[in-house]
């Protein structure tokens, strides 16, 4: 009994962590390796439109869940293109502040659940064209993971802009807590805490051995690999390395070479080139909450001039009311809203009071 | 509007940590091996809703001698969307099947009060002992991660995380008698639930250390309060927060599990042998609406107490606060802690209506404050009234 001890160990090790995940992408992993399967790509951001909290947000998903169980793909492929600022590169000064994500983890959290336990019969793959900030939590919560040959796993550090306090012993807490909640995408995933630890905590170091295919990653310097041995910054990933250190699975440019890599030679793309798999959904949800907030800045200038005349309150009113109405059909709307330190829905509320009682400011601002 | 709401904050803050250094170690079981074994549930009481719905599948005459499983979602700010208030309602309809229910609190709470976490104490500490009570974890930090460790098994959500259990009100972290105080409470609780004490020590504050070494033909795990372990859990720089795959690694946890299928496996119920009774979730979704509701209404209402009426004169806004008084009022029975502001923008009493001191005095005490509060507004409302009619005479 005793030398069985190791495997039922083992058994029940496994037994105890039974969060299943999707089966393998692979050709050669598939009940039916001669099966050209009909793929389904789900984009996260779409066309340089890929801030987290508006164009990436759990509602869009919700309705491509639905989607896919009518489509009833047999290869999923997320397709994730998320860089802060539009490029990403906070110190050239040129990046678009507006377009900075900020993550609501439990949003994120529930979004992976949702796509992970709807789909969990069906392969899936995360091929990231490019990612920079938060969505790099997202782009770790997939195992099987793919790379395009520009693009970057970059800027988990955007945690530590949780962690602020004035008392240490707080911002101590705060650290544990914030990189411990995105560190969860990351196990979501299978990889290691010393991994993401590395890419949030500039103080942490990483390395990396190899059994073979499987990588150990250390958290410190003593692997055989020297990942990240500065004290000062983070941990950030570009395809070449990832791919070298075997982080990524591979480098493809393109859903063709992603789908060679994959094993396949043949597959049915019919749902992509109609026009009919989550590129669609999310494409059009990406264009319309945009051309809704767009709208929405023009309308609240708007109110801002008819809100200083008397005369023109019905057409104030009219204003907020369109505003309203755009950010309780796109939240996104909402969410840009404040963080440009315009009003939220709240604050709409509280003009659309005013104006009734003759009281409206030019300015519903912070 | 000027609220009373910070001192009430402190002195909740500061009793609690009076409670930490008075209140005598939880009477029942710190024994882990005092779970209850696990029995034959109690057939089924014909009035609870479970059961009316297994009945139409059960023969005339046959009982469900099946367990019955709660699953009990619990999230936001401890104090407000996680309160014992609905643990205690599971425990009655626990009660209902008899010993040996299974009740399963899925946590998602980034932690809150520290007044709350002395109720939950009470009530876990109680319901652990009649019934399998688990913790299920989506996130659970601060007072969640002290609500969580008060069940003898806990759960993780891959996704999941649970630590960061320092203590702090406004900018200071709790200090010298404070912080002795919390170290050794948190340290009790995680073993009384048969955790390593220096575990919990480890979440509260980040100068200690803790490690462990694993056995690898035994799996059995020795901790220590210092590096010499052959996994450095959390050294003297951090505060301890765990992922799944650490806290199952030194069994913190029980196992890891992303859906009630998987959970139910982990936990290794036979199939058959229980049934998932709604009024777990029936009852977490009903207070996650009413929280959610409230604090609609809260933000509604005191935009319109500044500004309802304004436009038309003192008298129409006085009758407009009159009508918002109710409403206010309906709030604090509704859910007092959204009335109390817990989580932002104050307590929910007009600056009109703070000014009786005398029904006050008793209020931070109090269990139920919406009589109390009652009793203001409705003094208010007669001085409005008195108001009112005196304006009307003077037109």
């Amino acid at each position: 009994m005793k030398r069985f001890a190791p495997l039922f160990a083992l058994m029940l090790t496994a037994v105890f962590a039974m969060a299943a995940d999707a089966p393998s992408p692979l050709q050669m992993n598939q009940k039916d390796p001669s099966k050209a399967p009909k793929i389904y790509v789900i984009p996260m951001g779409l066309d340089g439109n890929g801030q987290i909290g508006s164009d990436i947000r759990l509602s869009v998903y919700e309705q491509v869940v639905k989607d896919v169980k009518v489509k009833k793909p047999d290869l999923i492929i997320f397709q994730l293109e998320s860089t802060d600022g539009k490029t990403g590169k906070a110190y050239l000064g040129n990046d678009d502040r507006s377009e900075r994500g900020r993550i609501d983890f439990e949003d994120a959290r529930k979004m992976v659940d949702l796509l992970k336990t709807e789909f969990v019969n069906i392969p899936q793959v995360m091929w990231v064209k490019d990612s920079v900030g938060f969505s790099t939590a997202l782009a770790l919560a997939w195992p099987d993971l793919y790379m395009t040959s520009k693009a970057r796993l970059w800027g988990m550090s955007r945690v530590m802009e949780f962690v602020q306090h004035p008392d240490p012993e707080v911002v101590r807490k705060y650290l544990a807590a914030w990189t411990g909640i995105a560190n969860g995408f990351l196990r979501r995933g299978g990889y290691p805490p010393e991994l993401g630890l590395a890419m949030m905590r500039p103080e942490k170091t990483l390395s990396v051995s190899w059994d073979g295919r499987n990588l150990i990653w250390r958290d410190d310097t003593k692997g055989t690999f020297l990942v990240d041995g500065s004290e000062n910054f983070v941990a950030n990933f570009d395809a070449k390395t990832a791919e070298d250190l075997g982080l990524c699975d591979g480098i493809a440019d393109s859903i063709e070479d992603l789908m060679f890599l994959l094993g396949y030679r043949e597959w049915d793309d019919s749902l992509g080139k109609g026009n009919q798999d989550g590129v669609k959904i999310v494409g059009d949800y990406i264009t319309d909450w945009r051309k809704a907030y767009t709208k929405s800045i023009e309308n609240f200038t708007e109110f801002e001039n008819y809100a200083k005349d008397p005369k023109k309150s019905s057409a104030a009113k009219q204003t907020l009311e369109k505003i309203r109405s755009a950010m309780k059909k796109f939240p996104a709307v909402e969410y840009r809203f404040k963080m440009e330190g315009r009003p939220s829905l709240a604050d709409l509320d509280t003009l659309l009071l005013q104006l009734k009682e003759g009281k409206a400011q030019p300015s519903g601002g912070r | 509007m000027k609220y009373i709401s910070t001192t009430l904050f402190a002195l909740a803050v500061v009793s609690s940590i009076a409670v930490a250094q008075t209140k005598p170690a939880s009477s029942p079981s710190t024994d882990p091996k005092k779970a209850p074994a696990i029995p034959v549930a109690k057939p089924a009481d014909a009035s609870s809703s479970a059961a009316k719905s297994d009945a139409t599948k059960l023969g005339a005459g046959e009982k469900d001698t099946r367990r019955q499983v709660f699953i009990l979602p619990l999230g936001g700010m401890v104090g407000v969307g996680l309160r014992h208030n609905e643990m205690d309602k599971i425990e009655k309809e626990a009660d209902k099947f008899g010993p040996g229910q299974i009740i399963v609190i899925r946590i998602n709470s980034g932690g809150g009060l520290v007044t709350e976490g002395d109720e939950i104490a009470e009530t876990l500490t109680r319901m652990r002992d009649k019934h399998r009570v688990v913790a299920w974890i989506e996130e659970a930090i601060s007072g969640a991660a002290f609500t969580a460790m008060h069940c003898r098994e806990i759960y993780f959500l891959k996704t999941g995380s649970l630590g960061s259990i320092t203590m702090f009100a406004g900018d200071k972290s709790a200090e010298g008698k404070a912080l002795e105080a919390w170290i050794a409470r948190v340290a009790e609780v995680s073993e009384g639930a048969g955790r390593n004490a220096q575990v919990g020590r480890c979440m509260v504050y980040s100068p200690l250390v803790v490690s462990y070494t694993k056995d690898a033909k035994s799996g059995k795990v020795t901790f220590f309060d210092n590096d010499t372990g052959e996994h450095m859990l959390s050294d003297d720089k951090d505060n301890l927060t765990f992922t799944e795959d650490v806290a199952l690694d030194c069994g913190f946890s029980q196992g890891t599990a992303d859906t009630e299928e998987e959970l139910f496996k982990i936990m290794q119920l036979k199939p058959n042998s229980f049934v998932v009774n709604q009024q777990g979730k029936k009852i977490g979704d009903a207070w996650e609406k009413t929280v959610a509701d409230t604090s609609k209404a809260r933000v509604r209402i005191l935009a319109e107490w500044q500004i309802k009426g304004s436009g038309q004169g003192p008298a129409a806004q006085i009758a407009v606060r009159i009508k918002l008084l109710d409403e206010m009022l309906r709030i604090w029975e509704k859910c007092e802690p959204v009335a109390m502001g817990y989580e932002g923008g104050g307590i929910l009493i007009p600056e009109e209506a703070q000014q009786y001191e005398d029904l006050f005095a008793g209020f931070q005490k109090a269990k139920v404050k919406a009589p109390i509060v009652k009793q203001a507004f409705d003094r208010l409302k007669k001085q409005y009234q008195k108001e009112l009619a005196e304006m009307r005479k003077s037109n």
